[in-house]
């Protein structure tokens, strides 16, 4: 069963993104922030990680390029998943080294599939 | 005993003695001596009463003389003469002729018969005892009627012949002038003694005539000579006034430039001089070559009707045409004889006498002058002369007038257009230097020509330290972010043609000193002429930053609701997905609508976010070779599979040529502006409607035309202009039914323009003949 992180600040979200998540069958880890994020990634080493981009203390940006930055954790693929909708701000997302950025608000089944489509893509 | 004087025996004594004795020669001898002592006293006696005749002679000659002498008056020298006469012999008659030596006749000048003057009488000089005298030169002494007759006498006073006749010639110089006669009725009056007395008389008389003669001759030359010194007196004075006149003309013709006022002064002037009743001016008009009336001044100037004062003349007709056509001047006694008169209405039955002359200039004829006076024959030549003088003054006059006019309209048309034209130039700048727009104009040549105070302000220059500077320096000013627009000036004054109407440059110009300013430039072309460009700046420093906050505002505002919006929609398709357990077919219908209105919530937020972006320029297109069938074939795609799952049977159908030319354009933009059009056709067409994708090549190659065309609803024709405002949508249940905001069309409008494309539609307005939409794109070319 694969281990997904998620990052998200909003409580509401982060228990529905877990939940839709959980309910597909996947093992769900959960942080506040992007700090939270990169401490829990390196203790759980997820197959995938999926970030919000605007949280407190640490944005969703900074700590995908600090992961991306850890040898051990680079490989690990990133979905951000953002209300900001722009093209810079997608293309400044994928420049910090995300697999894929997803807008907010999205359908839990939509969701469901693209992360299955990423690990499958990852082998995970 | 003799008395003996000289050698002459004057008288004889006798002495007698009653006895016969005889005398002693004692007694004879002292007879003798007392005979002698009587001769000596006689002749005494006869010497002293001889010299007191002669004493009284000379007296009354010296008398005579005088009274002659001193006279210049011939009949005084004559009456003197005849007293002179009288008082030194018997005269009965006195008789002065002299000769005329012009007529060759002789005057008794003076007839005098017994006290009683006979008239003057003229005879020929061959007869008469005058004309033998003066003829001879000889005096004539007649004592007898025998010898008298024989003279061929002329006869007045008394019919008696005179019986002595004393005539003596009347000389000067040795020329005999006259004849001096003294007669008798009595015989053997007059001696030589007499004649000598007389030929005395008769030469101080030829003198004094003479003299008088020659002193008339000088009175009656100083008389003449005074009567033609009066003459040429007046004469002058006439030329004088004549001259006054002319000179009053010429200072009046000549100092006053308004030529009516000219005229009629100067025909004032004239009729004073020359003592004319009318004058008249007619000259030529240029226009029609016909002689106008054009001033009159007279007895007839109270009586001029609109008639007269549009009186023409055709040239050569009337007498005014005639003198035009002849170039000469006519002097008319009478006018009523006088065939060049013409008899109009206009004209005067009352004129008699006219004066007509040609007005010249150089070898114009220019009109001609007249006047007229009802008398006839009241002009002379002399008048005519100085009519012809004054003519002469009044057309150079008129011609000065006519020089003075048109320079003067030319000035007052020149100032008049200069006077617009400063007022146009002030107008012009007041209204640049008031607009709150700043203004720049540069010269063909590249230099500042122009910056207002509000372009001085914006820029943050001083307006006459630019002015006439030249375009480099001035665009170093501003550097970098000014280069597009220096360029754009610098070509257009290079090469104007390169310019095509419509064309202007818009460039927001970022100031080094934080400010933003929005400049438009254009070209003034005036006929073909580059006059220079004119460029406009607006500070948009404040609009970019209220824009910035706006965008700001609505980003995070579609942020904010993003974040809830995902809450409530993920959580209803959680429970839609039976994820929290089973919900009934009412609690899913529910769960439905929330789920459609989240949607269209998302939509709106998705739009709103696009035209804010779009309007504060954010959006930045990512051109390429775009091929629109792919993109069409696409975008049906989608729909076909709505059409499926939402069970909303559509034909859908693609008409475009396997050979498209690929169009300039952003992917996921053209894909926006398609997906928008067939997405409005689908959600406006009832099932089973057809919707038709047609794509062409247009505009020989350079453009693509899309139309989308459905029979759906349709579009009413008064909605037909607002369909592409923002938030505008239509009131046909269908519309309200449907969830949308009313940007999509504002939005695909505004792309497609930044595309460089154009956008329109048509519909009938008819439910079921639906509408076409239509777009194009230009064509993909390489760089």
């Amino acid at each position: 069963m694969a281990k997904i992180l998620i990052a998200e600040d909003e409580r509401d979200i982060r228990d529905l993104v877990a939940f839709t998540l959980r309910f597909a069958g996947y093992e769900v880890f959960a942080a506040t922030n992007g700090e939270e994020a990169v401490a829990l990634a390196s203790q759980v080493n997820p197959d995938l990680i999926l970030m919000d981009v605007r949280m407190p203390r640490m944005t969703g940006y900074e700590a995908c390029k600090l992961l991306k930055g850890n040898p051990d954790l680079k490989d690990i693929p990133i979905v951000f998943l953002s209300a900001k909708g722009q093209e810079t701000e997608i293309q400044q997302g994928l420049d910090a080294g995300a697999e894929e950025y997803l807008l907010k608000p999205f359908a839990p089944d939509q969701l469901t599939v693209r992360v299955k489509a990423i690990l499958m893509k990852f082998g995970k | 005993m003799p008395l003996v004087s000289g050698a002459n025996l004057r008288a004889l004594i006798f002495i007698h003695q009653k006895e016969s004795i005889r005398f002693s020669l004692t007694e004879i001898e002292l007879a003798r001596t007392l005979t002698n002592q009587s001769s000596i006293a006689l002749e005494n006696a006869r010497l002293y009463q001889s010299t007191l005749s002669t004493a009284e002679r000379f007296s009354i000659l010296n008398q005579a003389s005088y009274q002659v002498g001193t006279n210049l008056d011939p009949e005084q020298i004559y009456v003197a003469v005849h007293k002179a006469a009288q008082r030194l012999m018997p005269v009965e008659s006195f008789v002065i002729s002299l000769l005329d030596e012009v007529t060759d006749e002789v005057e008794g000048v003076y007839l005098v018969d017994e006290d009683k003057r006979a008239p003057i009488t003229r005879i020929p000089r061959n007869q008469g005892l005058s004309g033998h005298v003066i003829t001879t030169g000889e005096p004539l002494l007649l004592h007898e009627a025998e010898a008298v007759d024989g003279m061929d006498n002329v006869v007045y006073g008394k019919t008696d012949t005179p019986l002595s006749i004393l005539a003596v010639p009347m000389t000067l110089s040795g020329k005999t002038v006259g004849m001096l006669s003294a007669q008798s009725y009595q015989p053997n009056v007059y001696s030589e003694e007499d004649l000598q007395i007389l030929s005395t008389l008769a030469n101080q008389a030829a003198v004094a005539i003479q003299n008088g003669r020659l002193f008339n001759e000088t009175q009656r030359l100083a008389r003449e000579f005074e009567e033609r010194v009066i003459e040429r007196t007046a004469q002058l004075q006439r030329e004088q006034q004549n001259t006054e006149t002319l000179l009053r003309i010429l200072t009046e013709v000549s100092s006053s430039l308004d030529l009516d006022r000219a005229l009629n002064r100067t025909l004032a002037l004239l009729n004073d001089a020359i003592g004319a009743e009318q004058g008249t001016i007619m000259l030529l008009n240029a226009e029609d070559n016909l002689l106008h009336y054009r001033a009159g001044y007279g007895y007839l100037s109270d009586k001029v009707t609109g008639e007269r004062r549009g009186f023409k003349l055709k040239i050569g007709e009337g007498l005014a045409g005639w003198v035009v056509e002849r170039r000469e001047p006519a002097l008319i006694t009478d006018l009523l004889g006088d065939p060049r008169w013409v008899k109009t209405s206009a004209s005067s039955r009352e004129h008699r006498s006219a004066i007509a002359v040609p007005l010249l200039v150089a070898e114009d004829v220019i009109g001609a002058l007249l006047v007229f006076h009802r008398r006839p024959a009241y002009f002379s030549a002399e008048l005519l002369n100085m009519v012809k003088a004054i003519a002469g003054q009044v057309a150079v006059a008129i011609n000065n007038a006519h020089l003075y006019e048109l320079i003067r309209d030319q000035a007052e048309r020149l100032g008049s257009m200069l006077r617009r034209e400063q007022e146009d130039a002030s107008r012009s700048q007041a209204i640049l230097e008031a607009v709150a727009d700043g203004v720049l104009v540069t010269a063909p040549n590249n230099r500042i020509s122009f910056l207002n105070q509000s372009a001085a302000k914006i820029l943050d220059l001083e307006s006459g330290r630019v002015i006439g500077q030249s375009l480099d320096v001035f665009g170093g000013l501003f550097g970098k972010s000014a280069g597009t627009w220096m360029q754009t000036i610098r070509n257009w004054s290079e090469s104007p043609t390169a310019y095509e109407p419509g064309d202007t440059f818009a460039e927001q110009l970022d100031l080094e000193n934080g400010r933003i300013i929005l400049v438009h430039l254009a070209p003034v072309i005036l006929q073909n002429d580059f006059l220079g460009t004119v460029s406009i700046f607006r500070d948009i420093t404040h609009e970019v930053e209220v824009d910035r906050l706006k965008s700001e505002f609505v980003a995070t505002v579609s942020h904010e609701l993003r974040t809830p919006m995902t809450s409530i929609r993920g959580y209803v398709d959680v429970l839609l997905m039976g994820a929290a357990g089973a919900v009934n077919e009412n609690q899913a219908h529910f769960l439905h609508i929330v789920k459609n209105n989240t949607e269209r919530l998302n939509i709106l937020v998705n739009d709103l976010l696009d035209v804010s972006r779009i309007e504060s320029g954010r959006v930045t297109l990512s051109p390429q070779a775009l091929d629109l069938r792919e993109v069409a074939e696409d975008v049906i795609g989608d729909i076909l599979r709505r059409s499926q799952e939402e069970n909303k049977p559509m034909a859908l159908s693609l008409d475009a040529p396997k050979k498209l030319p690929r169009v300039n354009g952003d992917a996921e933009r053209v894909r926006q502006i398609l997906g928008n059009l067939v997405d409005n056709s689908y959600h406006y067409t009832p099932e089973n409607g057809t919707i038709t994708v047609r794509i062409r090549a247009l505009n020989g190659g350079h453009e693509v035309q899309v139309d989308v065309q459905d029979n759906g609803v349709g579009i009413p024709l008064d909605d037909q202009t607002r369909v592409f405002e923002r938030f505008y949508r239509g009131e046909h249940p269908l519309v309200l039914a449907t969830p949308g905001t009313g940007l999509g069309l504002s939005i695909v409008k505004q792309i497609v323009e930044m595309h460089k494309g154009r956008i329109w539609m048509k519909s009938s307005g008819v439910p079921g003949d639906g509408s076409v939409f239509s777009f194009t794109l230009p064509v993909y070319e390489k760089q």
